[in-house]
């Protein structure tokens, strides 16, 4: 029951607050309007390429790009055929168009694809083009396709765009924001001297610690509905269960409480507290790929899973769970693993929290007084 | 007959090379003011941590009642209530918040807590605030905030660390009233470097300075230790040589309890009774030895001199 009281003495500090909750709320809902402008353009667009054929004709491509389609039967290209050459290399420095293709089929179908490699556009359509190039050569030259090649998708549903595999990475995101503000809270009450008092009455260190965390846990349920209802409001196509998301969340919440507490045991001020708290926050998001995919190197493999190095950080497998359940509608059994290993790391993490902050902060102090 | 309500017995503590308690043993008994003066830095602080259980002693024992606090003892914490020289408070709870809390985290049932909250607002100024948050109260409000939060569980000992450090001259009064009122019911220990507070305040003294108990009696009986009579202070308006006040010493013994001349400070300190009277015969001899006399001040004993006496500085200093 002290440990209700508790959280509720801290929630209420929160709410009056508000400079504190716009730093762990605002900053996440910031980055998600950001990737929702930026990255919604659908996975499967159809993309525009410009094609310049040559005195020996196109040998057929030009059709088999423009029937091409999507599994879901959207139309991979429109395709243009155009004879200025200068005019194609000017749209494609602009990003106007994908790619351009200059084919030539006098004698052998000799075909150049031009593009910006910078262009995320043309990073997609080349692989694509590839492909179709080559099935089209075999054809032409009677040859049976060596390889077949069926898309089958890895769950029944899947992100649709880029901001659908960045959302869940916004949520990540969010909870790492209880870092600076755990360590905020929890060094104020030290430093105020607030926590002594506490200690002075009938206050158990558990019914403490379990106080603080409860606050915490309410923030972090309300974090990621908010941040799930905003990404919800600028398109994100959800395909899994919100439960089951929220577990995977609050495990991740454990682990950033514990940093927090660690944090808050070596900071003097809120400032401290404030950058000390957000380099480990940002130092999680890259860890666990919520902004990018971080190659890492793989350790070991258990239960056919590989470990790799940042699999050590709770937010890595809390992040791939969580795009799991939201992004491909995976059910409890198919994230139960990547889910336990969360919680279990993120416990971890706490404990490690825990048991700094009691020896640092709840047991005698070293410093003399007057 | 007396009755030893806290018992503090051996007690040491050790930060390094310092030594910030040596060996401190006091019996407070139930009912009293019991005041521990010393400068800053005496070990006031760190004796009292000690005793309410914040801080683990090096050696010695503390009980309340005859039992022996060990660790976490709940139910003799429950006994204690300290009131820090910080002020310690949620800046931003209300006055009423962070009462009632305090009450619940003492495990006081809420009705309880509500209505000593109340009464402790009530008793200390503070019911037209309790509203308001404690970042907006004035320093003298949050030093009675500070208080009344010791107060919350209704402890059986309240222990005050410096009341009367940082308020203003009418939150000062309050609070010793309020203390006064206190010790009707409640044993306090307090902890202070103003002699004028401990006077006024305690019914017992013990002085320390560099962690050591150097005396422990009423206030009257310490005054009575340094000797009888009022004390008068005379400036010396130009330098002296050693020589000269040893003369002025010697010439002055015969009709005084005592005299010390502090030549740093330019400074005579003579004790007499009815120094008054005696007062143109110290002029007479000053001027006959050649010492320029500058402003005089006419005092009784205080625990200054007491303290002075025993360690041959000033508490302030």
């Amino acid at each position: 029951m002290k440990a209700v009281q508790i959280a509720r003495k801290f929630l209420r500090e929160m709410m009056r607050e508000p400079s504190l909750l716009a730093l762990i709320l605002l900053i996440p809902l910031a980055f998600l309007g950001i990737t929702a402008f930026a990255y919604s353009e659908p996975y499967q667009a159809t993309h525009e390429i410009w094609v310049a054929v040559g005195d020996g004709g196109d040998a057929g491509l030009i059709e088999a790009l423009r029937i091409a389609r999507y599994p879901d039967g959207n139309l991979l290209f429109e395709v243009k055929t155009v004879d200025d050459e200068g005019e194609a290399q000017a749209a494609l420095q602009e990003r106007r168009i994908a790619a351009f293709l200059e084919v030539n089929a006098d004698g052998d179908l000799e075909t150049t694809v031009h593009g910006d490699a910078l262009n995320p556009h043309f990073y997609r359509v080349s692989v694509i083009l590839n492909e179709i190039l080559y099935r089209h050569a075999d054809r032409i030259a009677g040859r049976a396709a060596p390889l077949e090649v069926v898309e089958a998708r890895y769950a029944p549903s899947g992100p649709l765009n880029e901001f659908d595999r960045y959302a869940p990475g916004m949520m990540v995101f969010a909870l790492l924001m209880l870092i600076p503000q755990t360590a905020m809270l929890v060094g104020r009450e030290s430093r105020w001297g607030t926590l002594r008092r506490l200690r002075l009455s009938r206050v158990r260190s558990w019914e403490l610690l379990l106080g603080i965390t409860l606050a915490q846990l309410v923030v972090a349920v309300i974090l990621v509905l908010v941040v799930f209802m905003v990404a919800l409001t600028l398109g994100y196509h959800n395909n899994g269960s919100l439960a089951l998301a929220m577990s995977a969340c609050l495990a991740i919440s454990f682990s950033a409480i514990g940093i927090g507490l660690i944090v808050g045991c070596l900071v003097e001020n809120d400032s401290q507290a404030v950058n000390l708290g957000s380099t480990a926050t940002m130092l999680g998001v890259f860890v666990s790929g919520a902004f990018f995919p971080v190659p890492s190197t793989e350790l070991f493999t258990i239960f056919g899973h590989s470990i790799m190095l940042f699999d050590f950080f709770p937010a890595t497998h809390g992040l791939l769970t969580l795009q799991q359940i939201l992004n491909d509608g995976a059910g409890l059994s198919h994230v139960a693993f990547r889910l336990s290993v969360t919680l279990l790391l993120s416990v971890l993490v706490f404990i490690a929290g825990i048991a700094l902050f009691q020896r640092r902060k709840l047991r005698g102090d070293g410093a003399p007084a007057g | 007959m007396s009755e030893v309500v806290l018992k503090a017995q051996g007690l040491s503590k050790r930060y390094g090379d310092l030594l910030a308690v040596d060996d401190l043993s006091i019996e407070v008994q139930r009912g009293e003011v019991f005041g521990f003066l010393g400068p800053n830095g005496a070990g006031k602080t760190t004796s009292i941590n000690m005793i309410c259980g914040l801080l683990e002693p090096d050696s010695g024992t503390v009980s309340i009642d005859g039992d022996a606090i060990r660790g976490r003892d709940e139910a003799l914490r429950t006994r204690l209530g300290v009131c820090p020289q910080d002020i310690v408070v949620w800046q931003r709870l209300t006055c009423r918040e962070q009462l009632e809390f305090m009450g619940e985290m003492y495990a006081l049932p809420r009705q309880t807590a509500i209505a000593r909250s109340r009464q402790l607002l009530a008793d200390l100024d503070l019911i037209e605030k309790q509203d308001i948050q404690a970042r907006a109260l004035s320093g003298g409000m949050q030093r009675r905030l500070n208080l009344a939060l010791a107060l919350v569980h209704d402890p059986q000992i309240v222990i005050l660390d410096e009341p009367g450090a940082g308020l203003d001259p009418q939150s000062r009064v309050k609070v010793r009233q309020y203390i006064h009122a206190l010790a009707r019911s409640k044993t306090i220990i307090l902890t202070t470097h103003n002699m004028d507070e401990a006077e006024r305040l305690a019914d017992r003294v013990a002085i320390i300075d560099r962690g050591r108990l150097l005396e422990l009696d009423t206030p009257a009986a310490l005054k009575r230790r340094v000797g009888e009579g009022d004390v008068v202070e005379i400036e010396i308006a130009a330098q002296i040589d050693a020589a000269v006040k040893a003369a002025v010493e010697k010439a002055l013994k015969p009709a005084v309890n005592d005299v010390h001349l502090d030549l740093e400070n330019k400074q005579i300190t003579v004790r007499a009774l009815n120094a008054v009277g005696k007062l143109p015969t110290i002029i007479e001899t000053l001027e006959a030895q050649d010492v320029p006399v500058g402003e005089m001040r006419l005092r009784e004993n205080t625990l200054e001199d007491v303290f002075i006496q025993l360690t041959g500085r000033r508490l302030r200093s």
